[in-house]
């Protein structure tokens, strides 16, 4: 990298150089428009523009990622009663999700749409029994037993760091060998359960599944999946 | 005399340039990650599997990214998303994106799905419906729907019966058809495999498969995909006991003796369809009624809303022909086989759909259907285009001709004249023989009495009704020379000029001729995959692609994308642009 940073140096120098008035005849002098960088039409060439995936992207790449149906009941919410499909709820709140795909039409509301969608989702990995064993396979949280508690699948840096690792390589297509390059979104993710654990019930597995829709939730409406 | 100096400072210019190159186009396989993920995300709308980006990696690295272009593009939400959201806003005046199921979205999708040439978009025979298999479905009579002693009361739906009509003869002594379908490979809706038959004798229900229709010439055919002989399955009256109990025949009289279990049921029936069944195009407007009427609109939303409900809906559509279903429509309103109908057979691709007809041929002018053609699918507003050299020769009556006005309407009048015949109106597409009152009032807005044209704002403008009959549609194209020649006409294939012609279909096609109309579903593509207006540069090398659009481009052969005109090779032409490259 040095050297290609040295070559690269090199380069303009020899650029300027070969540009300056050495070569030229001092008495052509030609008027000069200066160019600034907001004047230059091409400034953009080639590059592209930040993006971020509109309403109906985010939900059908939160679907694609959890394989959750659509149709799937999920309750509205914690602590009130009742059920609403994903679908339903979805279609309740797309005005509220991104209408365009360029990122500087984002707004704080649109994260808020997005972290509630990405709840909806988790809600139906968590707390349904049959897509949960689906998703959580070859985990304890396949069945979620009351042994199970936030103690138990939660309680030191390891299993932190797995459930982290889980879910970055679930939702944000990482392999193993790439893991290593999110190191610190593996260490936001342990803290974001420590963050968790003093509000629940250590000893009641049902908070273990809240603490795990957390963690679900975060990376699902992360700027990875949402941002381009 | 060149100096050795001069040709030492040359060839250090050069290497230096080789080596700027290379570090520009050179991608590390960090951001050839980045580069595949996020054009697929881009076109996809989902994001890639760590197997596809792993993939995707090396060409994306050598500056390649069609590979990523085409792999998403396989995805059924780049149909459902990406491509929806581009095209939907020109199928509304206010350019509104219209994510739900339409005739509209569906036959843009099934033109790209199937590398059709894109030009059909606005210039084709063509519709695309949902599948037959899911436009046929039998009654459920499972569980049983009602039961003897269930309370009895008149029948919401008002169910009736009546003598079947004379064209559509019927293999099933029945006198009670429930369901009319789409259910052959020649769209006939009397082909209808399913119905439901009650026995006069009064003692058993049936379902029946259908094997023979009758085609819309009174020809006995067998309907394709159905079995030989019928399959009748007969369910005990005791299923149906209020149904049963008493013998139909008498026309237009309310049943009274149907339960409410039997009405809701079929009521729930009509309006929704079993899961992943869409309900079927061509079918009377209250299948109960037998009124023999037929709700254009409403039976093309209903269609295409059950459609866009199944998740792989691009996978199930399938292509008809457009001019061919509206006359077959037109068969089944009037009774008369199309004869003498108003149905519209001057069709235009998406431009001639409900959706178009409702955005394009509604109240107003039919003007609209020329200067947002020229806006939506050409990329120019008329003002971009205004010519003050123009012809004002055909410049309609309701409008005097100023320096002002006579740029845009010179050559937006003398094209509209080939919309003369089509009228939106009571909720669908017609095609009118004669000038009515409905579409005087179009043409013939600022006269004061249309039939007088002494009335008119200006009595000298251009009058259609001064034109033989058969001419009365006849269009003409002042574009093609002065300042607007540079969108780059050309005479398509099979026609005698692009100056001239009859009808609007014609004239769509000199539209989807143009180099503009390449040129612009370039930039289409481009703007969403890089997310801005291109430079002056890459609207000059959009230009080269878009010609190379228009040939085919044989690199994509592998990929059934080397036809002339196919999109999916514009999506992966445009990746060019600001993917598999570094970014300044």
């Amino acid at each position: 990298m040095k050297s290609n940073f040295i070559l690269f140096s090199i380069g303009l120098l020899v650029i300027a150089a070969c540009s300056s008035g050495n070569y030229s005849s001092p008495e052509k002098k030609t008027p000069t428009i200066k160019i600034t960088q907001t004047d230059d039409p091409e400034k953009e060439y080639g590059t592209q523009a930040r993006g971020t995936l509109s309403a109906s992207q985010i939900y059908a790449s939160m679907a694609k990622l959890t394989n959750v149906p659509l149709n799937t009941p999920v309750n509205r919410s914690e602590q009130n009663g009742g059920t609403q499909t994903i679908e339903a709820y979805f279609n309740e709140q797309r005005a509220a999700l991104p209408a365009f795909n360029q990122a500087k039409t984002l707004s704080p509301a649109h994260f808020n749409a997005i972290i509630n969608l990405a709840d909806r989702f988790c809600s139906a990995l968590t707390d349904r029994i049959d897509i949960r064993s689906n998703f959580f396979d070859e985990t304890d949280f396949k069945t979620l037993e009351t042994v199970d508690t936030p103690t138990a699948l939660f309680g030191n840096a390891l299993l932190k760091r797995a459930w982290a690792e889980f879910f970055l390589k679930k939702f944000w297509s990482l392999t193993n060998e790439r893991l290593a390059e999110h190191g610190e979104d593996v260490a936001d993710l342990s803290k974001l359960v420590d963050d968790l654990m003093p509000g629940v019930d250590v000893n009641s597995s049902n908070d273990s599944r809240k603490i795990m829709k957390s963690i679900c939730a975060a990376v699902l409406a992360a700027a990875p999946i949402n941002l381009n | 005399m060149i100096s050795v100096q001069i040709l030492f400072k040359a060839l250090v210019s050069l290497l230096v340039f080789v080596f700027f190159s290379v570090q520009i186009s050179a991608l590390t396989d960090s951001e050839a990650r980045d580069q595949v993920t996020r054009l697929y995300q881009r076109l996809a709308g989902v994001p890639p599997t760590a197997e596809q980006i792993s993939g995707l990696i090396p060409s994306m690295k050598s500056g390649n990214p069609a590979p990523t272009a085409f792999e998403a593009m396989r995805e059924d939400s780049f149909y459902k998303t990406t491509l929806v959201r581009i095209f939907s806003p020109f199928g509304n005046v206010e350019g509104r994106i219209d994510e739900g199921g339409s005739d509209y979205n569906s036959t843009i999708v099934g033109l790209v799905r199937d590398n059709e040439d894109f030009r059909q978009a606005i210039s084709g025979d063509v519709l695309y419906t949902g599948d037959n298999a899911s436009m046929s479905y039998e009654f459920q009579v499972n569980p049983p729907l009602g039961n003897a002693g269930d309370t009895v009361d008149r029948c919401p739906l008002n169910i009736r019966t009546r003598a079947r009509p004379q064209n559509v003869a019927d293999r099933i002594a029945s006198d009670m058809t429930w369901q009319r379908a789409l259910g052959d490979s020649d769209y006939d809706p009397r082909f209808d495999p399913y119905m439901i038959s009650i026995n006069n004798g009064g003692d058993r229900i049936a379902i029946a498969q259908r094997a023979n229709g009758v085609d819309e010439f009174g020809a006995t055919r067998p309907v394709p995909g159905m079995a030989a002989q019928s399959q009748t399955t007969s369910y005990p009256a005791s299923r149906f006991p209020l149904f049963s109990s008493r013998g139909y025949g008498n026309n237009d009289e309310t049943n009274p003796n149907l339960t409410w279990a039997v009405c809701h049921r079929w009521r729930d029936f009509r309006d929704n369809p079993p899961a992943n069944k869409i309900r079927p195009l061509g079918r009377e407007n209250d299948p109960t009624s037998f009124a023999y009427s037929f709700d254009f609109s409403n039976n093309q939303i209903s269609h295409y809303a059950d459609l866009v409900k199944i998740p792989n809906w691009p996978q199930l559509l399938i292509k008809r022909t457009q001019s061919q279903f509206y006359s077959l429509l037109a068969g089944q309103q009037s009774g008369n086989n199309g004869q003498g109908s108003e149905w519209n057979k001057d069709v235009a691709g998406v431009m001639t759909t409900l959706v178009g007809g409702k955005a394009y041929f509604s109240a107003g002018t039919n003007r609209r259907a020329i200067s947002l053609t020229y806006m939506n699918w050409l990329g120019y507003s008329m003002e971009q285009l205004h010519d003050p050299n123009v012809s004002i020769q055909y410049i309609r009556q309701d409008l005097v001709p100023e320096e002002t006005c006579a740029g845009c309407h010179g050559k937006m009048d003398a094209a509209a004249n080939a919309t003369n015949r089509l009228d939106f109106n009571d909720d669908r597409l017609k095609m009118l023989f004669n000038f009515s009152e409905n579409l005087g009032n179009k043409l013939f807005r600022g006269c004061m009495n249309h039939n007088n044209p002494a009335t008119c704002l200006r009595p000298s403008g251009f009058n259609p009704r001064n034109l033989a009959i058969a001419d009365q549609n006849r269009w003409w194209n002042p574009a093609t020379t002065g300042r607007n020649s540079f969108l780059g006409w050309r005479t398509p294939q099979g026609m005698n000029g692009m100056t001239e012609g009859v009808g609007f279909n014609s004239l769509m096609k000199v539209f989807a001729n143009t180099e503009a109309f390449s040129n612009r579903m370039l930039d289409l593509a481009t703007r969403s995959i890089c997310l801005r207006n291109q430079t002056p540069t890459e609207i000059d090398e959009t230009a080269v692609k878009a010609r190379d659009f228009e040939t085919g481009i044989s690199a994509y052969a592998s990929e059934n994308a080397d036809n002339p005109y196919n999109l999916r090779a514009a999506f992966a032409e445009a990746a060019k642009t600001c993917f598999g490259r570094k970014e300044n």
